[in-house]
């Protein structure tokens, strides 16, 4: 980042504010990017939404908004942990800062294990557009309807269901690429912390342009929720792990 | 340029700023469970603005900000509503079998 090896000032600003605030320039308009970049797959989802909206209801109301809930909770922690990391870079607190990256990074993998443990449970249930969602659940000795059976007897179009779940797996896949990128990039964050790159602080702004995008991401995550878990009705007897 | 010279906000502002938005996440999905029906995207589209405004204006520095910061958030959003307008003007006023 800095190419001056007696400092932390580039030889190309002027000054050090110029530097730090052209940092949060550049992040900010790469944000603008990916808020076109994720706009794309709303406006195709508010398209077809707006197309089938029984069928959108009934496939939310199948997600598992527990666990929804529960990766907001956690995601917006690390949002959270992240913000105080910028803070202990701006005062020079070294393990501070060190720590607060830490608990981001575990938040963050602690989203992606229930994401996981989600798309487990969807599999289970054969949410998954296709073959499987046409296939009764078998349970040891008895056997549920399968999701298709379920839009029947609801009077909703299976098929447009599975459009719904089509844009979940899409939407939520693209959030969590997004999750794996940021993780990336916060772990090198803490690595340059562990070789002392942010002793100097004025390098805390390196620390604020990556939370900006983490923020973002976290952004991202409460329209997803809005738009795909909180839209269909749901019942206590879905909040199970 | 008017940016801000790196002073930070407090923790306080922040441990207050992550209640607000932890409350709206549980009123999100309060709603949820409320059976609005499909005027309910309504409730969660305000839940989600109002959560992304308190991020953005608190955890992502726009508090404070200069005025070319605000004016790349303003372009982004101005770009955004070009997409959605535009896109959804076409398709929602083909006749196609999508109906």
């Amino acid at each position: 980042m800095s190419t001056d090896s007696s400092g932390v000032l580039a030889h190309h600003f002027n000054n050090m504010e110029q530097q730090q605030s052209t940092a949060r320039l550049g992040m900010w308009m790469f944000l603008v990017t990916e808020a076109l970049f994720f706009g794309g797959i709303f406006v195709a989802y508010t398209a077809y939404r707006i197309w089938y909206p029984e069928a959108f209801l009934a496939g939310s109301a199948k997600l598992n908004v527990l666990i929804g809930g529960i990766n907001s909770l956690l995601l917006l922690t690390s949002s959270l942990t992240i913000t105080l990391a910028i803070h202990a870079a701006h005062e020079g607190k070294q393990d501070a800062l060190k720590r607060w990256l830490l608990a981001t990074i575990l938040l963050a993998v602690a989203f992606l294990g229930f994401k996981a443990r989600e798309y487990y449970l969807d599999y289970e249930e054969h949410l998954i557009p296709g073959a499987l969602f046409s296939k009764p659940i078998s349970e040891g000795e008895h056997t549920k309807p399968s999701p298709a059976q379920d839009c029947e007897k609801d009077n909703v179009s299976a098929e447009h269901v599975q459009l719904f779940f089509m844009f979940y797996y899409c939407m939520t896949g693209l959030h969590v690429l997004h999750m794996l990128v940021g993780i990336g990039l916060i772990s090198w964050l803490y690595l340059l912390a562990q070789r002392g790159y942010f002793k100097p602080p004025e390098r805390y702004v390196y620390v604020e342009v990556t939370s900006l995008y983490w923020h973002f991401v976290d952004m991202m995550w409460f329209f997803l929720m809005a738009l795909l878990y909180c839209a269909g009705p749901h019942t206590m007897a879905q909040m199970h792990l | 340029m008017n940016e801000h010279s790196g002073a930070q906000p407090s923790k306080t502002s922040y441990f207050t700023v992550f209640l607000l938005i932890a409350g709206l996440v549980f009123l999100a999905v309060g709603v949820s469970f409320a059976e609005l029906g499909p005027s309910a995207v309504y409730a969660n589209l305000l839940i989600a603005g109002l959560q992304s405004c308190l991020l953005g204006y608190f955890f992502m520095h726009l508090k404070g900000a200069g005025q070319l910061t605000w004016l790349i958030v303003g372009a982004g959003l101005f770009w955004l509503a070009i997409l959605f307008a535009l896109l959804l003007t076409d398709y929602l006023t083909r006749h196609i079998a999508a109906y």
